[in-house]
């Protein structure tokens, strides 16, 4: 009987790292290094055990290849569709492609050891990219940068009117959002805050330019938490922020680095 | 508009509510209506999640296709906090041991409380350093 040699290094953090990917309590999509790591090993190990080609694989020619592809009825993709005006000697290069993806598919699974890496690989890759969108989040609907702004005494006021106990060479004002004006800071427990103000040029008294009414939410956390404001979308109140939105909406704030990120959830629309 | 996770949690929760069958007596029926009545919520949609360091996870559905997730303080007789989202936004309620009549963290902190269809995950934050 033959004996397998102990496994090395790499191929115990593989199998490590493959139970935290496939296992019965998968864990590895919050951990980027370790699902970048899988991938690298992944990645050795299929080239390890593939066989060493004889030869560079080339693709044919896209003419051939137009010539040569079996016919596939089951897969309505497989059919060239010619736009008006458009020869078929000008759309091979759709068959091509699909010549090459069932090829890749065909030397990708042809042994059950190629099969099972090549799924691990794409099992791989969309845990990969859900945790880069985890971590980098997804695409805001605006992004306010600090701005320099002359309502900083107000700010001040405003902000020790609800106990907020700021260092104020932390403070910092960004750029508007439907009449909302983000403020951060750090106070002196060392919670990162974030505020939103009321400027309200379009309801209620008059206000001097740039010049905030009142706090319409604010979050403090402790540092390394996200940190997240939401307004709501009520229509009890008479926000000047709200035009134009559905009720129910929510307009989440959520700060970074060196901005704020703005994401509208509009409410669904009432039958 | 997308429906992929905009909060980074922790990869595991410190703690997971189920749901459980419990009816809303009287009392979280009338915070609903007193405490947040802007919210709209229907009191006949209230889900129970059982009690994690003396709050009480309730969720909902309101007028206006939300969910919404509040912490009852049932001893202070009132939310600890509260929110509403529409889908396809996360839904998370962040109860802090400042300001918001809470005394059960552990330490100094937020608890995150995060809706995640049949269950409610907690996760708790520490402020560093403090006591």
């Amino acid at each position: 009987m033959e004996r397998r040699p102990p496994p090395s290094d790499a191929e115990r953090e593989l199998n490590e790292l493959r139970a935290r990917a496939y296992g019965p309590d998968p864990d590895i999509g919050s951990d980027p290094a370790a699902l970048a790591r899988l991938v690298e090993l992944e990645a050795a190990h299929v080239a390890d055990r593939a066989p060493r080609p004889r030869r560079e694989f080339r693709a044919p020619p896209a003419a051939d290849a137009s010539q040569t592809a079996p016919p596939v009825t089951a897969d309505p993709a497989a059919h060239q569709v010619v736009p008006p005006g458009v020869s078929m000697d000008e759309a091979p290069t759709v068959t091509s492609s699909i010549n090459s993806w069932r090829s890749l598919w065909r030397r990708a699974t042809v042994t059950r050891s190629r099969r099972i890496s090549f799924i691990a690989a794409i099992v791989v890759g969309a845990l990969l990219g859900y945790a880069v969108t985890e971590v980098l989040g997804p695409h805001p609907d605006e992004t306010l940068h600090p701005t320099a702004t002359a309502a900083k005494d107000r700010v001040i006021q405003l902000m020790a009117a609800i106990g907020v106990d700021g260092d104020l060479s932390t403070l910092r004002g960004f750029e508007r959002y439907r009449d909302v004006e983000p403020w951060s800071v750090v106070d002196a427990e060392g919670r990162r805050c974030l505020m939103a103000l009321d400027l309200g040029r379009t309801t209620g008294p008059p206000s001097p330019e740039g010049w905030p009414r009142g706090i319409l939410n604010a979050q403090c956390v402790p540092p390394g938490t996200e940190l997240f404001v939401d307004l709501g979308v009520w229509p009890a109140f008479n926000d000047a922020y709200t035009e134009g939105l559905p009720d129910g909406t929510i307009i989440r704030f959520r700060l970074r680095e060196d901005a704020v990120h703005v994401f509208l959830y509009p409410a669904p629309e009432a039958d | 508009m997308t429906n992929l996770v905009l909060v980074s949690a922790p990869p595991h929760p410190d703690a997971t509510l189920q749901r459980t069958a419990a009816q809303a007596d009287e009392r979280v029926l009338r915070l609903v209506r007193e405490e947040r009545p802007h919210f709209e919520i229907d009191g006949s949609t209230l889900r129970a999640y059982g009690s994690y360091l003396g709050l009480e996870l309730w969720s909902a559905e309101n007028a206006f296709g939300s969910q919404c997730l509040m912490a009852v303080e049932r001893s202070k007789n009132l939310f600890s906090e509260a929110g509403c989202a529409p889908p396809p936004a996360d839904l998370f309620i962040d109860v802090s041991s400042w300001g918001d009549a809470f005394d059960g963290h552990p330490g100094e902190g937020i608890i995150r409380f995060f809706l995640r269809g049949a269950t409610v995950d907690a996760y708790i934050y520490f402020l560093p350093g403090a006591d």
